[in-house]
Formats: structure tokens, C-alpha cells, sequence
């Protein structure tokens, strides 16, 4: 590529300005300040367009502060024989931007394809690419060392000067593919990406697995809690026929305690029907003479009163008239009438207090005995009424509860000698019903703690979508890791091949370079790792750069860039080599120097220069000079 | 006969991904009841005879006291429905079950064991009905609960016929440890109508050769694979045909979105394209960035994410774009990068991987920029 014109509408400092450039080597003078860099700048902006939009640095800084003048310009450029030009106007944002470009060769505008740049439709290389090999903005003492460009010339420079072999892996774009790499997966590490995700698959299949084997588990414990439920249920069932018997036996034993208190009341009653029966016997003995004593008594009175009463009638009857005879015999002997009446007196006292003794007796006897008898009847659980007129009843009663007391009595004494083995039984019952009665509350118990850490663990659903999910990310970054391995690999390959193909080329060309820019001065320099050049000195030994002037070392990074430029042109179609003050720290001598070497290496490759100055040097004849 | 069919409500089970904000937990399980009570508001509505639970009403382990209240109210609001529940492998009658040990209204009835039929009869139509179901007893069912000692249940033509039950219509041959339930077996039966649940999504209503079932799927979406609306199943059903329609229940949705970036040049653009996909703010997104990626477009999953963050109730984005590179130009560079480009591209003729191959380039061009990173470190 050569340009040939450049007419800036608007962009910096500059408004209308027009300049002409010719092959070889242009220089453009001006002071501080008036606006050098923004002709190189203008050229990048026409090729490659401004940045996105109005927000950004540089779009803001070459706007024109004269909003009356256009943004923008245009250039003539030629480029393997075919005339160009390109018109910009740039507006707020990129959208804004008006790029037209003109094949005038051919007498045709050319339509840029969408999102391209002028740059890459007709030089084909990119912004990024440009940036490094035609426009040196800035020329430090150092490159930039993130630039991975750059970087792996240098590291062949690296290890052409120290013998080193050939592999790419310090070169930094390697560095960078391996970094990524590393973040993906580190084998020593383990704190890769892929490292953290495996752990994470790992983790989470373990708290699936452990979900499902603690809800497995509290499924068994319900089981069992089932299971022994049912059992228990049947034990239920069968203490219904064992409580029964055993209430056979609490009731057998009942009756037989009762027994004895029954036999008590009954042998107590049998006494005092005894001592009753024995009191009516002697009652009987002195009773029954003295009633018919008194009967016969009273039934002669009965008969006197009656004759008295009835005499005249009776007198008509003889044997009446004998036994008034007698009555008149008795009656002339008063004694037999008072030992008579005496006698009948004495005899109803008699009569009166043997009764009262012997109804006492009786009394008391009968008291004891109905008292006896409401007891027994209280235990025989039967009805009594205290009363001597229902004691036959109550009587009655008593035989036949006394009966029925028997023949339970009797069933009783069965059931006891039954009753070690019905007692056995029912307590090994008991002991099975408390057993499972425990067993379940137990087994519940544990299963309800389960299930209550199943609730606070994850659900078992959802970690089975997050393993889904984190399977997914790890093909993902196992797919990228394997990418970034192959970029690697093709890396490797592809510096074995550039260094092959041009590697020796560039070496060479930066050696002479900075021969000739110093008058065979140093032949030989030396890059370390970090960019540190080293130079044999007059003395023949190696000195690193620090050692050295800042002029001397900003000959050996420009002998570097032109031979980057050279290599990394095309042959066929050099591009040109925009040097922004490059001579800033040199004196006169070197600056001569490094100029006719500079203007050397544009005429032997056929590349345009364009460098920026302050002042002019004499031995800027034979350049095309440009004043500002 | 009217019947809505409500399956896999899983209440009180709240996704993961809401458990690092307890007001958000808390709102999603409000919407569940919420939804459910969408549901009975259906019952209510159509004045239902009856409500059909296939399963998965609640989690066993999660479910709270409040919960189990809630749903016995629900029931008892609607006490001319007959409520019939068929737990499911979630919510298993086993020992100890809520099922068990809570006193339900009157008006429910839940399948405790095996097979059984439950007979309703309805002077409003005349017909009567019986709704076979069975229970599961533990987390897993290999054997059919249709079956039982192997036996199929021979069905009475003279009742409506009806099948609620958890687990997996399968064709013949498959398998599957949840209550398989084959489809021949539904013909050789002939339900009139078999309401199933433990499948998700709604599977449309399926008719076979002698029968006709159907998943009303879940009524509130829990997680990615519960997208779009959700709900219940509401209708009629009668000896001679099924009509039931898909009634929306849930409340908030969730969106799976494939959003393509290719042609798009910065973050607002991006962002600008997320939001037109992604219309409602109240949804629950899951945003995959697909396409080519403009190899300058410097884009941050993370502060999309963060961003998003503020503007809906949940949208998470993640990464499947690949890198739009321009190797026309570089292919004849004279540089490493050249070079680099033609070996891969020289790779690519006999690669069964392209897209290895362009993803390969991709990162090798970015390691001449800068670092190698990735837009979404998770």
C-alpha cells in the first residue's frame, strides 16, 4: 500500500488541510503539539473507522470543536496497481458513520460488506494487525509485553541468541492458552473449573444417593412400625380371650377369699341358731308347764266369771248345781281363794320376768344373728331386710345364695389350681404387648427423624435436575478444556512452522538493521525472557540494556520493528510504516544513522515511510517533507 | 358427571434455587396454595361431584402443619364434592403418613392399601359411579397397582367407571419402578376415564382402544422441566364420553428462552434482546445465549445476571454462543496468527468437529488479545 493524498475536512487540530505523500520515505515536520500524531491517527481512522461511539476517548478528541466543519476527510492510497479512495464522515456513534469507498481505477464505488472496515476489505489484515505492523505510535524503550503479537517474535529473537530449542511454550500467547487452560482444569491444583464441578457432581450425587437411602430407610422403619402394629393388634385380640381368664382368676380368687369369710358367717350362724334352738329347748322346758299352769288358771276363771254371769241359767243345769256346790265350799275358805290367787300372781311374775329374760336373750341372740346374716348377705351380694318377720325370707335368700356361693366355690378351686399357668401366660402377654408397644415407639420414632432430616436435606427431585444440570456444564467446560488444548497443540505447530518459514528471516533482518543503525556498532544482542536486551560492548562481553543509553536502546527496538514489519508484510504488497518521532532521544549522529537506515530499509523493500519530526536535519534530503 | 382433576401439587416443596431467600420461599409456597386454590374455586365453580387428587398432593417430609389445616379447610369449603385422594410416591399412606393420622373431612376419601373401588351414586344424573385407586405405600412401586395377585379389575358396565392413580403409563415391554401402568391393561379394563398423576406436564387428553386417561401435570411449576402454564383438568364425564378442558392454576411461569445474539454488537443490544424475549417480569427465566457471539463483543454473564437480577422475580443466563470470528482476512496474514489460522483451518478438512475446531481458533485468536476468558465462570 502507498498513500498518496490525504485531505482532512475536520479531525484534531486539523480543518482543510491537504497532503501529498511519495514513495520511499515523507516526513512530516511540525512542533509539539501541532498535531502530528493526529495525521497518522487520521489514516488509521479512514482504514479501520473510529471507535463505537461518542463516549469513547478518541472519538471525542479529534472531533473538530468547530461544529460547522465536517468530521472526517478523505485519502487517495494505491494497493497491488489498483487507485482508491476514501471518503469518511464520522458522526455521533458508529452508526452515524458515513465511509465511501472509491475504486478509481476502475471507475466504480466498491460496497463495504457489513461491520467491515476499508482496512480489511482492501489491504485484507486487521485493525489489530495494522496497529502492529505499520503504525508505531508510541516507540518505548520497551514493547508492550501483553502484546502477544509481538511476543512471539521476540521469543524467537529470544532463542535464536540463546540457543535455545524451539517450542512454543514460552510464547505468550501459549502462556495465555495454558492460563486458561489451568482455570479450567488443574491436575495438581484440583481447583480447576472442571475440578470444582466434578466435586460438586460428586457431592451432589452423595446427597442423592443419601436422600434416597435415609427415605429408604424411614420406608423400611414404617414398614417394621406396620408390621409390628399388626402384630401387636393380634396380641390385642388375643388379650381379650387372656384377660378373660385372667379375670376368671381374679374372680376365682375373689370367691375364695370370700369363702372364708362366708364360712365364718356361716359357722357363726349355725351357733346362734344353736343357742337359739338351745334357748326355745329350755324356754320350752320351763315355759310350757308354766302356760299350761296358766292356761288352766285362767280358763277357771274364765269358767267363774262365766257361771257368775250365766247363774240363773246354769243353775237350772245339776252339774252346775255340783259345781256350785264346790264353788260355795271354795268360797267359804277364803285362804284357798288368797293361795290361790297368790299363786297365780307369783306364777304370772314368774311368767312375766322369764319372758323379758328370755325375749332378751332371744332378742340379743336374733340381733347377732340378723346382723351376722345382713353381713353374709352383703358378701353374697343379696338383698336383706332387717326385719324378724322377713328372716324366714332372708333365710330363704341366704340357703339358696349359699348354694350358688358353693358351686362357684367349687369352680373356683379349679380355676386356681389352673391358675400358675393362666398367670404365666398372661404376663409373658404382657411382656410381648410392652415389647412391641416400645419396639414401635421406637421404631417411629426413628423413622419420624429421618423423614424430619429428609425435609431439611434437598429435595431428591431437584438434585437430581442440578446433577442434570452440572453434568451439563462439565461437558461443557471438559469440551472447552479440549478446545484450548487442541489451540494449543495447532499453536505449537503453527510457531514450528512460522519460525521455519520466517523466524531466521526476521533475526537476520533485526541484526542488520541495527548494525547499520549503529555503523557496525553492535552486531549482536541478545533478548531475554523479559524483554531485557543485552549488546556485546567493545569489549566483547554481553551487557544488558540498562547498561546502555535509552537512544541506544530505542535503536534496538526500532531495528526490531522494521524487521517485524518486514516480516510480517506481504511480499507482494509491502504496507506502509507510519513512525511516530521516532528519534526522539537520539543525537545528531545516531539520529543520522538510524535515519539513512530507516531510508535504506524503505527503499530496499519497497516500503513507504512516513515519520513524524519536530525539527528538520539535513540529512532529510532526499525525503519528502511535510510542514505543518 | 362433573370432576376436576388436580395431580402433583407438591406443597411446602419450594425449588433450590429460592432457598437462599427465605421471602421468596415463602412467596413460591404461597403460590402453590394459591394455586390450589385456584383449583377449588374450579370445584366450586362447575359445582363439581367430584374432586379427583392423584398423588404428589404434598411431601411427606417437608409438609407443614399449616399446610395439612389449609387443605382440610379446602376440603371442607366445598362439602357437596366428594374429595378422592391416591397417594402418591411423595406422599405415600405409609406409617406414620398425615394421611393416616389426620382426621379428615367427610366429604374425602383416600385410598389407603391396594386396589379398591369406592361406589358414589348421584340422583342429580342418575348414574352411578365408582373411582378405583390404590395407594402407594413407600417411595417406590415396581409391581402395578392396577393389579392385583396379578389380576386385573373386571369393571361393572352399568357404573361409570373412573381410575385415579399415581405412577407411569408405559407401552408394553418398558419398565419402570413407579406404579407401571400399562396401556393394554387400561384397554383390557375400559375406565371411562382414568385421571393419573406423577408425569408433569399435561398429556393432553389421551384417547387408546377402550379407554381414555389423562396428566393434568402439576398446577404450579417448580422447576425448568414444569415450563409454561400449568393447571388443572375440569369437566364432564359420562358412560359415553370424556370432555374435560385444561384449566390455567399457576401463578407464576417458568421460561425456558434460546435467545440469539449473532449480528448483535454490545452489551445493550444484548440486554435490549433479553428483555423482548423476555417479557414478563414476574416470570422465572432461564436464558440461554445462543448464536455467534462478534468476536469484540465484550459481554459479562455475570453482571447480566446481576442486572437481571433487579428487573425480574428470577432470570439466570448462561453461555452457548460461540465466537464470531473473521478468518478470511487473517488466513493470509504473514504473522503466527496467519499461520495459526491456516493450520486450523488445514485441521478442519478431515475434523469430525468443526465446531471443536472453530471454538479451538477462537481461543487462540482471543490469546493473542488478551486473556483466554470465559464469559460465564460459574
Amino acid at each position: 500500500m502507498t498513500i498518496h493524498e490525504l485531505k482532512i475536512y475536520g479531525f484534531g487540530k486539523h480543518c482543510n488541510l491537504e497532503i501529498s505523500f511519495y514513495d520511499g520515505t515523507n516526513i512530516i515536520l511540525g512542533r509539539n503539539e501541532s498535531g502530528k500524531s493526529t495525521v497518522a491517527s487520521f489514516i488509521r481512522a479512514l482504514l479501520y473507522g473510529m471507535p463505537e461511539n461518542n463516549t469513547s476517548r478518541e472519538r471525542k478528541k479529534f472531533r473538530p470543536g468547530n461544529r460547522d466543519v465536517k468530521y472526517g476527510g478523505e485519502m487517495t492510497f494505491e494497493h497491488m496497481g489498483v487507485l482508491y479512495k476514501v471518503t469518511s464522515e464520522f458522526g455521533e456513534s458508529k452508526i452515524n458513520d458515513v465511509t465511501i469507498l472509491y475504486n478509481v481505477t476502475a471507475n466504480e464505488k466498491i460496497s463495504l460488506g457489513e461491520g467491515m472496515t476499508v482496512g480489511e476489505t482492501v489491504l485484507k489484515i486487521t485493525a489489530d494487525t495494522y496497529d502492529m505492523v505499520s503504525y508505531a505510535a508510541q516507540l518505548s524503550s520497551k514493547p508492550n509485553t501483553d502484546n502477544a503479537e509481538a511476543d512471539y517474535l521476540f521469543d524467537r529473537l529470544m532463542k535464536n541468541t540463546v540457543d535455545s530449542k524451539n517450542s512454543a511454550t514460552d510464547i505468550l500467547a501459549c502462556k495465555r492458552l495454558k492460563a486458561a487452560k489451568n482455570f479450567v482444569s488443574s491436575s495438581q491444583a484440583e481447583n480447576g473449573i472442571l475440578d470444582l464441578l466434578q466435586k460438586k457432581k460428586e457431592k451432589t450425587e452423595a446427597a442423592i444417593l443419601k436422600v434416597d437411602s435415609v427415605i429408604q430407610e424411614a420406608e423400611q422403619k414404617r414398614n417394621e412400625c406396620s408390621k409390628m402394629q399388626q402384630a401387636l393388634n393380634e396380641e390385642k385380640d388375643k388379650h381379650i380371650s387372656i384377660q378373660s381368664d385372667m379375670n376368671e382368676v381374679a374372680k376365682a380368687v375373689e370367691i375364695v377369699s370370700l369363702h372364708a369369710d362366708v364360712k365364718k358367717y356361716v359357722k357363726e350362724i349355725n351357733l346362734l341358731d344353736d343357742e337359739l334352738a338351745d334357748a326355745a329347748k329350755r324356754t320350752k322346758r320351763i315355759r310350757t308347764p308354766v302356760n299350761i299352769i296358766f292356761g288352766v288358771l285362767i280358763s277357771i276363771i274364765a269358767i267363774c266369771v262365766l257361771v257368775l254371769i250365766f247363774t240363773p241359767q246354769i243353775n237350772k243345769l245339776s252339774f252346775m248345781a255340783n259345781l256350785c256346790k264346790y264353788l260355795n265350799i271354795w268360797s267359804q275358805n277364803q285362804y284357798i281363794y288368797m293361795l290361790f290367787g297368790a299363786g297365780a300372781i307369783l306364777l304370772i311374775l314368774f311368767k312375766i320376768i322369764f319372758s323379758t329374760i328370755y325375749n332378751r336373750k332371744v332378742r340379743l341372740l336374733r340381733d347377732e344373728l340378723f346382723t351376722i346374716e345382713e353381713a353374709l348377705s352383703e358378701l353374697l351380694k343379696i338383698e336383706y331386710i332387717y326385719s324378724a318377720k322377713k328372716h324366714s325370707t332372708n333365710r330363704e335368700n341366704i340357703n339358696i345364695a349359699l348354694d350358688n356361693h358353693k358351686s362357684e366355690y367349687k369352680r373356683a378351686r379349679m380355676v386356681l389350681e389352673n391358675e400358675d399357668n393362666k398367670t404365666k401366660t398372661y404376663n409373658e402377654h404382657l411382656a410381648v404387648v410392652e415389647n412391641y408397644t416400645e419396639k414401635i415407639a421406637y421404631t417411629k420414632a426413628s423413622a419420624d427423624a429421618l423423614t424430619k432430616s429428609v425435609s431439611e436435606m434437598e429435595d431428591s427431585y431437584f438434585l437430581k435436575e442440578e446433577l442434570s444440570e452440572i453434568n451439563t456444564q462439565i461437558e461443557l467446560f471438559e469440551r472447552r478444556y479440549e478446545a484450548l488444548s487442541l489451540a494449543e497443540e495447532i499453536m505449537e505447530e503453527a510457531y514450528q512452522r512460522w519460525q521455519s518459514e520466517t523466524g531466521p528471516e526476521f533475526s537476520k533482518d533485526a541484526a542488520d538493521i541495527l548494525e547499520k543503525m549503529t555503523n557496525g556498532r553492535y552486531k549482536e544482542m541478545k533478548i531475554s525472557r523479559n524483554f531485557d536486551i543485552s549488546l556485546k560492548n567493545d569489549a566483547g562481553a554481553m551487557q544488558r540494556a540498562y547498561n546502555y543509553s535509552g537512544a541506544t536502546v530505542d535503536q534496538m527496538y526500532l531495528a526490531l520493528r522494521l524487521a517485524l514489519v518486514k516480516s510480517l508484510s506481504s511480499k507482494d504488497e509491502r504496507l506502509p510504516v507510519i513512525l511516530d518521532d521516532p528519534f526522539v532521544q537520539y543525537d545528531s549522529e545516531r539520529k543520522q544513522l538510524a535515519y539513512r537506515a530507516v531510508d535504506e530499509f524503505s527503499k530496499e523493500n519497497n516500503i513507504q515511510i512516513i515519520l513524524t519530526a519536530c525539527l528538520k536535519e539535513p540529512f532529510y534530503n532526499g525525503a519528502s517533507i511535510i510542514e505543518l | 358427571m362433573r370432576i376436576v382433576v388436580c395431580a402433583d401439587a407438591h406443597l411446602d416443596s419450594v425449588h433450590p434455587t429460592f432457598k437462599s431467600s427465605t421471602v421468596k420461599t415463602k412467596l413460591r409456597q404461597e403460590e402453590q396454595r394459591l394455586a390450589f386454590s385456584k383449583a377449588i374455586n374450579e370445584v366450586k365453580r362447575i359445582d363439581a361431584h367430584i374432586l379427583l387428587l392423584p398423588g404428589d398432593l404434598f411431601n411427606e417430609g417437608s409438609v407443614s402443619q399449616d399446610t395439612i389445616a389449609f387443605l382440610i379447610n379446602s376440603f371442607k369449603s366445598i362439602p357437596d364434592t366428594f374429595v378422592v385422594i391416591s397417594p402418591g410416591n411423595n406422599d405415600p399412606a405409609s406409617y406414620g403418613s398425615a394421611y393416616l393420622t389426620t382426621e379428615w373431612p367427610e366429604n374425602v376419601y383416600i385410598f389407603r392399601r391396594g386396589l379398591e373401588a369406592l361406589e358414589l351414586s348421584y340422583d342429580d344424573f342418575g348414574e352411578k359411579v365408582r373411582v378405583y385407586g390404590a395407594a402407594f405405600q413407600g417411595h417406590s412401586c415396581r409391581n402395578s397397582l392396577l393389579r392385583q395377585n396379578n389380576t386385573l379389575p373386571i369393571l361393572d358396565k352399568n357404573f361409570i367407571n373412573i381410575l385415579v392413580m399415581h405412577g407411569n403409563v408405559l407401552s408394553e415391554g418398558e419398565k419402570n419402578d413407579c406404579n407401571p401402568i400399562f396401556v393394554k391393561d387400561l384397554d383390557t379394563c375400559g375406565f371411562d376415564f382414568c385421571a393419573f398423576g406423577h408425569v408433569h406436564k399435561f398429556s393432553d387428553i389421551v384417547v387408546t382402544d377402550n379407554t381414555v386417561y389423562a396428566y393434568p401435570g402439576v398446577c404450579e411449576g417448580r422447576s425448568f422441566s414444569e415450563t409454561g402454564s400449568c393447571g388443572i383438568l375440569s369437566g364432564t364425564v359420562t358412560k359415553d364420553s370424556v370432555d374435560l378442558g385444561f384449566v390455567k392454576t399457576s401463578v407464576r411461569e417458568y421460561c425456558v428462552v434460546n435467545i440469539d445474539i449473532t449480528g448483535l454488537d454490545s452489551y445493550d443490544t444484548v440486554l435490549d434482546r433479553i428483555h423482548s424475549c423476555c417479557t414478563n417480569s414476574e416470570y422465572i427465566y432461564k436464558i440461554t445465549l445462543v448464536g455467534k457471539k462478534k468476536y469484540d463483543l465484550k459481554l459479562s454473564i455475570a453482571r447480566l445476571n446481576e442486572e437481571l437480577s433487579t428487573e425480574y422475580f428470577y432470570a439466570k443466563v448462561y453461555a452457548a454462543y460461540s465466537e464470531d470470528i473473521n478468518i478470511e482476512l487473517l488466513k493470509y496474514e504473514n504473522s503466527l496468527k496467519g499461520c495459526f489460522v491456516r493450520c486450523m483451518l488445514k485441521k478442519a478438512e478431515t475434523s469430525q468437529d468443526p465446531e471443536l475446531i472453530y471454538q479451538a481458533m477462537a481461543y487462540g485468536l482471543q490469546s493473542f488479545d488478551g486473556e483466554v476468558l470465559f464469559d460465564d465462570n460459574p
